[in-house]
């Protein structure tokens, strides 16, 4: 088999529609749920910053590229108002609503993309920048390019309506951004636990870092189970070897995909646990693990062809 | 019907790009290819694009060094003493902020005798009717011991800011 041959197997194998439907309802819905009610999965929203990052001198605001190249069609040196952030922001939430709906889809979720690139990305055109946002966006922006509207969508039951002919089962489409989802997270997780072993060496997992970084977020945003916790420093240095392993082994997804929901599952608690007791709002990274479940199996629509 | 479409090799030669090009971007951009560390000396010519710079492709070195025995935890609150004499501590929620904004614009305000950004801060307070004379920010913090417990130190108090006796609601 030749090398064209492997990669096409390996990318573009016949897989459910269902499953990309899936992951298209939980990451627009998620991103919906944010967009609307900003503090209920962020600490910090940009949303909540507009007049206030907007108020800043022209001298702190270093556009990033995504930003610069958004921002192109109204010339270099322009520089967004407040009242410009809000109305992305409202465009945003219309959009999101219709990629969750499934109207339009794909276009739908081209221009929410494109607007949580420039709204999160002009926040961090001032120097300080975070990571909860990359995954699904990322993820979505993939979805774009995919059959994500063929099942679960209005778009769907329009086609069949006038008389198109239905989605079918599996599509030599509806793998490649689920894969890709999880070798996004595989990369992710690998450079995370490479920059705590280049930075601590194997004294981070001394139990003592642990300890000093969840009582620091702890007393910052004030979480009342992050203290209680930080105490037990033998169940820190436990935890301090399950995030690195759990982070960099996490590649293993994709080369053991039926593991999927285990490591979705772990995942998510490991995310949820660490919102709970720090805050770290990695909440946003949550819908994207739909993409390693198996969920037409789940439901009994059919198997993936491997 | 479990019969794939066909896709033309154009699309899948589309995808094969966009599919190597976004790899390609998150593996220079989290391992640091493009922003090797400071103390590789030799490899700071290819320091060329630090994050944030190629969002949403970054780097993830959050909580990235060691802490041993000896380090030392604060948590700051904002004590408001009444005209009873009484004291209380100000929650951020009292205020209407998240710990964050409360900690960047309340305890910054005050530690800095800030009399005017505290007294509007304190006009939503939701705390006793009685007038606040004083606000002050305490210390209190906890060092990392060898057996790994956390002891708890003595409170720093600090320097009061007197207000004028009003309470602007």
């Amino acid at each position: 088999m030749s090398l064209a041959d492997r990669w096409n197997n390996y990318w573009f194998c016949p897989a459910p529609l269902f499953d990309l439907a899936v992951v298209r309802l939980a990451l627009a819905g998620v991103h919906l749920l944010v967009l609307v009610f900003p503090y209920s999965l962020l600490t910090i929203p940009p949303v909540s910053m507009f007049e206030e990052v907007a108020g800043l001198p022209d001298s702190s605001y270093n556009p990033i590229v995504i930003v610069k190249l958004l921002s192109a069609p109204f010339g270099a040196d322009w520089r967004p108002t407040a009242d410009n952030l809000h109305l992305v922001h409202n465009v945003a939430i219309g959009a999101a609503s219709l990629a969750f709906i499934g109207l339009a889809t794909r276009l739908a979720l081209l221009v929410t993309v494109a607007c949580a690139f420039f709204i999160v990305g002009h926040s961090y055109s001032y120097g300080e920048y975070h990571h909860m946002e990359t995954v699904p966006l990322l993820a979505m922006a993939l979805l774009a390019f995919s059959p994500c509207n063929a099942k679960l969508s209005v778009d769907a039951w329009l086609r069949r309506r006038f008389g198109g002919a239905p989605a079918p089962t599996l599509h030599a489409m509806a793998r490649w951004p689920l894969l890709m989802v999880a070798w996004l997270f595989s990369l992710i997780y690998m450079s995370a636990a490479v920059c705590k072993l280049g930075g601590g060496g194997l004294d981070w997992l001394n139990g003592y870092t642990l300890q000093a970084y969840m009582m620091q977020d702890a007393l910052y945003w004030r979480t009342e189970l992050g203290p209680i916790f930080a105490q037990e420093h033998t169940f820190m240095w436990l935890l301090g070897w399950f995030t690195l392993i759990f982070e960099g082994f996490f590649w293993i997804v994709l080369v053991r995909p039926r593991w999927g929901w285990l490591l979705a599952l772990t995942g998510i608690s490991f995310h949820l646990g660490i919102f709970m007791t720090m805050r770290a709002p990695f909440a946003m990274y949550l819908p994207a693990y739909a993409a390693l479940i198996p969920w037409s199996e789940w439901f009994g629509k059919t198997r993936a062809t491997s | 019907m479990t019969v794939p479409d066909p896709q033309p090799p154009r699309t899948r030669g589309a995808i094969t790009t966009l599919i190597i090009g976004v790899l390609v971007m998150q593996v220079l951009t989290g391992f640091k290819v493009l922003c090797p560390p400071r103390k590789f000396e030799a490899l700071q010519r290819f320091r060329v694009a630090c994050a944030p710079t190629l969002w949403p492709f970054v780097d993830y070195n959050m909580y990235n060094g060691a802490h041993y025995p000896g380090w030392i935890g604060q948590k700051r609150s904002l004590i408001a003493t009444l005209d009873d004499g009484t004291e209380r501590v100000i929650e951020p929620e009292e205020v209407g902020l998240n710990a964050h904004d409360y900690r960047r614009w309340v305890i910054h305000k005050v530690m800095d005798g800030k009399e005017a950004a505290a007294r509007d801060h304190l006009s939503r307070w939701s705390g006793p009717t009685a007038r606040v004379t004083a606000l002050r920010v305490d210390v209190e913090a906890w060092q990392l011991e060898d057996d790994g417990s956390l002891s708890e130190l003595p409170v720093e108090h600090g320097t009061p800011l007197l207000l004028d006796g009003s309470r602007a609601r």
